[in-house]
């Protein structure tokens, strides 16, 4: 792991207690989301939960539910007071109370267990995990860069999931070729999510037994983590020559994913960037299509969560430099099926830089 | 993350063997006087829900509600384009789309129920506070009690049906360890063989650890970036097959050293033959030497694996199958175990 980037977030976050009092942060995590953890500790949990009591002065003391994982941590970050807590809850709590009267706040909301709410904290939980989330949102010089290291795994890593994809492979084979490559580069961790098909193909999803056949549209959304950082490739390929509707459509979605990139730049909205690409498709009549019936978002942050913050029209927030998001337009076409065409992007002065440099043709495997 | 098979096949699980869990809960609801059963459901926390309707999420949260007759009612975060899917993979009710979890559950259980129902959660401590903050901790109309032991006590007696799973995902670890060439120097090429030949035998999820210098310790580290291997290492995989979770443990070393470790193996081949979930079949010392720990763990509610208290569960509750852990240091080295063990 680049320890600037440790030091630099650690500093951040000491900083921030210091502005509003804190004497000490409780950091929950869990197997899902361990986002916040990475952010103040670099920690990354496999199983069960954990919390972390970061002091002001720098002091930290990890609580772990899972035993092996307990073992783990402590081995592998020797500076922290790790304790194997169990049972969890009543330990935590009796190291709550043990603060006594020093101002305690804590976060996230979704991984703080309902055991831990009675507790009296300095601050709500809410606006704790506000200001977080921005020092997470406003990455640094070297933060954005970890996304640009991710994006190459996402480039590579298309490249063999591409590949790998034939006629006659399970939809979960070929997710198995794929992860094993990205653990061949020393990948720790990846979200991807796929479909496989024709015009009956309303979304992704994890692999199914379906088999590929000859005509498909295979859709995939490849995730890879690199130093804690998540940056995403989303694109569709067809096994075999594409149709002229297949390719027609598909033009559709290539001009989103432009409109939608150029509207990313300092000042701009995540909003302005869901607009953009919309307004491609309503110009073609498909704008039923990028409702909430067809399509999740048109985009979202990318970071220490895959998911980060939403680009859809409502959403007014402002981008920064170094703010790196996936742009991604995907959704229904009701004549050829879903399709998906995403880069990840990162802010710059004047606009943005693409990190991935797949080519957003509709890829011909044959 | 979830990114391995994820299907139904109803001759592993029959839709029978869901409607009868469904059922049994659903008379323990009578007995314990609760109008409502929730369970929570994500990544972390999937085990309950996946119990009941075969329902893995891969992504996002949800809240399965039962009530005290009909099928589970799912609420789920994920969109409604998915819900097609969540049938295809599951045997579900309703499903509704709640973007909002738990203004969405309260809305939902204040139609469904009376004011002062007692509704259980399946995992009332656990549950995340963005949720329980609006339905447990706000005061609403409802009554809150924890329905984890209530669920436990049926939960852990494990079908046939159940066993069925836990020794096919035993099978794809033992296969994909059995794949592996001898040794390796680096961790990623291990991690990448272990990885694909589990994924290849149909495992949900593969979680791979590695102590990677048994003459240091027997600390199985998380994979990230590579991690040389000394002469002497040990590989826990950890594989979800349908929503069960197993653990294995390999041990590699040098020719000599492995059979040294014969005896251990043998020993440790009996131990898990010989297990009574009980304290008096948990092996504490072999040849004079104690051992490190000794763990059972099995799935208890929502999480995919607990570390069972053997003092206050088993006389509680006949357990039907869980992974027993142990390590012993042996000459120069550390000798880590993980298996599978079954009820008699």
């Amino acid at each position: 792991m680049n320890t600037q980037i440790i030091q630099e977030r650690m500093a951040k976050l000491i900083a921030a207690m210091r502005d509003r009092h804190i004497d000490v942060l409780c950091i929950g995590a869990n197997a899902w989301r361990s986002d916040y953890l990475r952010y103040a500790i670099d920690v990354t949990l496999l199983e069960g939960e954990a919390m972390a009591f970061i002091a002001v002065d720098g002091a930290i003391a990890l609580l772990v539910q899972s035993a092996t994982e307990a073992r783990r941590l402590q081995k592998e970050y020797p500076q922290f007071n790790t304790i194997h807590a169990h049972p969890y809850y009543p330990l935590v709590q009796k190291r709550l109370s043990e603060l006594g009267s020093k101002a305690v706040s804590a976060a996230p909301l979704v991984a703080l267990p309902q055991a831990l709410l009675h507790h009296t904290w300095a601050q709500p939980i809410e606006a704790t995990v506000q200001w977080i989330d921005l020092l997470m949102l406003h990455k640094s010089q070297a933060e954005a860069d970890a996304v640009e290291h991710a994006a190459q795994f996402a480039d590579q890593g298309y490249a063999g999931f591409a590949k790998a994809a034939k006629v006659g492979v399970k939809e979960y084979e070929l997710t198995a070729y794929t992860e094993s490559w990205l653990r061949q580069q020393g990948c720790p961790e990846n979200f991807m999510i796929m479909g496989s098909g024709g015009v009956e193909v309303r979304g992704m999803h994890p692999p199914g037994e379906r088999v590929l056949q000859k005509g498909d549209l295979v859709t995939t959304e490849l995730t890879p983590c690199v130093d804690g950082y998540y940056a995403q490739i989303c694109r569709t390929l067809v096994l075999g020559q594409p149709s002229a509707l297949q390719l027609k459509c598909y033009q559709v979605f290539q001009e989103a994913l432009v409109a939608g990139i150029d509207a990313v730049k300092p000042g701009a909205t995540h909003g302005e960037v869901a607009t953009a690409q919309n307004d491609v498709f309503r110009k073609y009549g498909l704008g039923e299509y990028v409702g909430s019936q067809y399509t999740r978002v048109r985009g979202h942050g990318m970071g220490l969560f895959v998911d980060g913050a939403h680009v859809l029209e409502d959403v007014k927030l402002v981008l920064e430099p170094n703010m790196t998001l996936i742009v991604h337009p995907n959704t229904y076409h009701p004549e050829v099926g879903y399709m998906v065409l995403g880069d990840t992007v990162r802010v710059t002065q004047t606009g943005c830089k693409v990190l991935n440099q797949t080519s957003r043709d509709l890829l011909v495997v044959d | 993350m979830r990114r391995g098979l994820i299907s139904w096949s109803k001759d592993e699980v029959p839709e029978q063997v869901l409607i009868d869990r469904v059922k049994a809960l659903q008379d323990a609801m009578k007995h314990h006087q609760l109008a409502a059963c929730v369970a929570y459901t994500s990544i972390a926390q999937p085990s309950a829900v996946n119990w009941l309707t075969h329902f893995t999420p891969y992504w996002s949260e949800a809240l399965l509600v039962i009530l005290p007759s009909g099928p589970p009612v799912l609420l789920a975060s994920l969109t409604k384009r998915v819900h097609t899917w969540i049938h295809e993979v599951s045997l579900m009710g309703e499903i509704i789309m709640a973007p909002k979890l738990g203004e969405n559950a309260q809305a939902f259980l204040n139609d469904k129920l009376a004011p002062g129902s007692k509704v259980g959660v399946i995992g009332l401590e656990s549950l995340p506070g963005s949720i329980a903050s609006v339905l447990v901790t706000a005061g609403g109309a409802q009554e809150w009690v924890d329905a984890s032991a209530m669920f436990a006590d049926l939960r852990m007696r494990s079908d046939a049906c159940e066993l069925a799973l836990v020794k096919k995902a035993e099978h794809i670890a033992q296969a994909a360890f059995s794949a592996l060439a001898r040794s390796y120097t680096e961790s990623s090429s291990l991690a990448a063989a272990l990885e694909l030949q589990a994924r290849l035998g149909g495992a949900e999820e593969v979680i791979i650890r590695i102590a990677p210098d048994l003459t240091k310790d027997a600390v199985f580290r998380r994979l990230e970036g590579e991690l040389p291997l000394s002469g002497m290492y040990s590989v826990e995989l950890s594989v979800a097959y349908k929503g069960v979770w197993i653990r294995l443990v390999e041990n590699y070393a040098d020719e000599a050293t492995t059979q040294d470790w014969r005896q251990l193996k043998t020993w440790w081949r009996q131990v898990v033959e010989d297990y009574r979930f009980n304290t008096a079949t948990t092996p504490v010392s072999f040849q004079g030497k104690n051992l490190e720990f000794t763990r059972l763990e099995s799935c208890q509610t929502t999480c995919p694996l607990d570390v069972v208290d053997l003092k206050t569960q088993a006389a509680n509750t006949p357990i039907g199958w869980g992974v027993l852990s142990t390590e012993i240091k042996w000459g120069h080295a550390h000798w880590p175990a993980s298996q599978t063990v079954y009820a008699a």
